[in-house]
């Protein structure tokens, strides 16, 4: 989990390059050249009234690239985003994940590790439903 | 002067995910480890209803979720592994001082390689049984996937721990390492699990017809661990000891195909299911003897665990069962896959219970002495300490 996810004042913008080990072992796995390989963007976002969305952006330049991804009202909503291989045209494997970005209603933004993040929102802060929780963040809240 | 060895543990599997013989396996040597100036920290898969990061008997543990549930298996473990890099580059490493890493077979191989490189760190790993034993070779593109991460784990590691004298030949032959590169440490046995808490609900009469001998296996229910050759044999026992039962304990891929095999033997066979701990005890406390009909066993902790509660034991005379179990002394060997001279074991045991008696309490005293946690842990510190150089 890093800062590879910031925002700008006007868009969303992730950081794509991976070190040449992680390349490289990516590689071997898939049984490719890197840059054979299809990577992409995904974007996952939750707005303050509980509505998740998920958002897939391209990836042009295999070494590395400042992804821009201009969203719709960025504001009070919560943000993490997966750099990923596209596999067989319809599989989305993650390799690499953000920390997880939160932008207000003005644009303010606060960057959270996701241990800090699951500790501080032990309780969800919306709505008492787990199922939004265990979607974005992955992790359960039986019986913490 | 002494200093602390402090050791970054991957393993994909720890309490309460318990898949196979792993996570008891990582649980007791980081807790025993811990207890002797050693500061470790276990990463290991998220579990059910239990904390990110938490502390348990001394032991740092980590729990770390895949970025995805993916249905495709080597797809999973991949990102398993990059989220396992991703966490502790650089929230854990940022703030502890590591002096080696510690691999778990090759499941955390490809978070063991780039941690490897990142922190410039020795690696240890230890193989607990390979792609090409478990399979008897080599036959689909998975099993050959596995073990070429296996084999640039094994390749890239600064020591390789196996358990037993078959698994070193066995991992020497299969990687073509030096023998040089590995040290044998047996799995030790936590012998106060094997004590039955006084108070507990357990009755024979759930098990097994009254008065009936009870044969016992306990174990995953995949192919290498034999049960189809103890069912096979059954037939055979159950023509002298109609009463009898067996119990097959356990889960695993094997169960609808063994229950059809069971079929016509009835009530004689019992599927229990995954069973805890306590159960294990009750069940080993309660049997004329413990089978363990393997075709490929590493090492066969579940047999020493047998031998450790003073139940006798019948093993395959197979990789490192026949270096637990001594023939007409710690218990009875029998050829692998020959369901015929197995019955012939059972039956020796069943009508004779003093001379089960006899090689079960030998077992035992042996059992204690050979493959006590304490030592086997300290061991381990001495490789530790060998590769990165603290002195302990």
């Amino acid at each position: 989990m890093n800062e590879r996810l910031q925002f700008d004042g006007a868009r969303l913008v992730f950081q794509t390059t991976l070190g040449e080990d992680t390349r490289s072992m990516i590689a071997w796995h898939f049984k490719s050249g890197w840059h054979e390989l299809q990577q992409a963007v995904r974007l996952t976002a939750l707005s303050a009234d509980n509505k998740f969305a998920q958002f897939l952006f391209p990836v042009d330049r295999p070494l590395g690239q400042a992804l821009d991804m201009q969203i719709p009202r960025p504001g009070n909503r919560y943000y993490y985003a997966d750099l990923g291989i596209i596999k067989k045209v319809q599989t989305f494997v993650p390799i690499s994940r953000s920390n997880i970005l939160y932008i207000s209603e003005d644009l303010m933004t606060e960057s959270v590790d996701w241990l800090s993040f699951q500790r501080d929102h032990s309780s969800p802060p919306l709505l008492e439903q787990n199922t939004w929780w265990e979607f974005f963040t992955g992790y359960s809240l039986i019986a913490h | 002067m002494q200093s602390n060895v402090s050791v970054l543990i991957l393993s994909w599997e720890y309490p309460p995910l318990v898949i196979g013989g792993i996570a008891p396996h990582v649980y007791e040597l980081s807790r025993h480890l811990q207890a002797g100036r050693t500061v470790v920290h276990v990463v290991t898969n998220t579990a059910p209803g239990r904390p990110v990061l938490e502390v348990e008997n001394g032991v740092h543990v980590h729990r770390v979720n895949s970025y995805e549930n993916l249905t495709d298996f080597e797809d999973w473990v991949l990102q398993f592994n990059l989220a396992i890099v991703d966490y502790v580059t650089p929230q854990l490493s940022g703030n502890i001082r590591f002096d080696l890493i510690h691999a778990h077979d090759w499941l955390v191989g490809y978070a063991a390689l780039l941690l490897r490189q990142r922190l410039h760190l020795p690696l240890v790993t230890t193989i607990h049984a390979t792609e090409h034993g478990r399979n008897q070779g080599l036959f689909t593109p998975q099993q050959q996937t596995i073990h070429s991460i296996e084999h640039e784990l094994v390749s890239s590691s600064d020591k390789v721990i196996v358990c037993s004298l078959h698994m070193q030949s066995e991992v020497c032959a299969v990687h073509t390492l030096d023998k040089q590169r590995t040290e044998v440490i047996p799995n030790g046995i936590d012998l106060r699990s094997l004590e039955l808490m006084p108070a507990h609900s357990f009755r024979r009469e759930q098990y097994a017809q009254n008065g009936g001998k009870i044969v016992l296996f306990i174990g995953r229910l995949v192919k290498e661990k034999g049960v189809q050759v103890l069912l096979q044999s059954m037939h055979e026992v159950l023509r002298e000891f109609p009463h009898c039962t067996c119990i097959i304990a356990g889960r695993g891929p094997m169960l609808a195909e063994l229950e059809a095999s069971a079929a016509e033997l009835g009530t004689s066979i019992r599927f229990t299911g995954f069973v805890d701990s306590l159960e294990k005890s009750y069940l080993l406390e309660i049997a004329d003897v413990c089978v363990f009909p393997s075709l490929y066993e590493p090492f066969g902790i579940v047999a020493l665990e047998a031998m450790g509660s003073g139940t006798p034991v019948i093993a395959s005379d197979i990789g490192g069962l026949a270096e637990i179990v001594e023939h007409g002394r710690t218990g009875l060997i029998s050829i692998p896959e020959d369901p015929h001279m197995l019955a012939g074991r059972i039956l020796y045991l069943l009508r004779d219970p003093e001379e089960g008696d006899r090689l079960a309490e030998a077992a035992r005293r042996e059992a204690r002495l050979r493959y006590d946690w304490h030592p086997i842990a300290e061991r381990t510190r001495e490789v530790y300490s060998a590769l990165s150089g603290v002195r302990l």
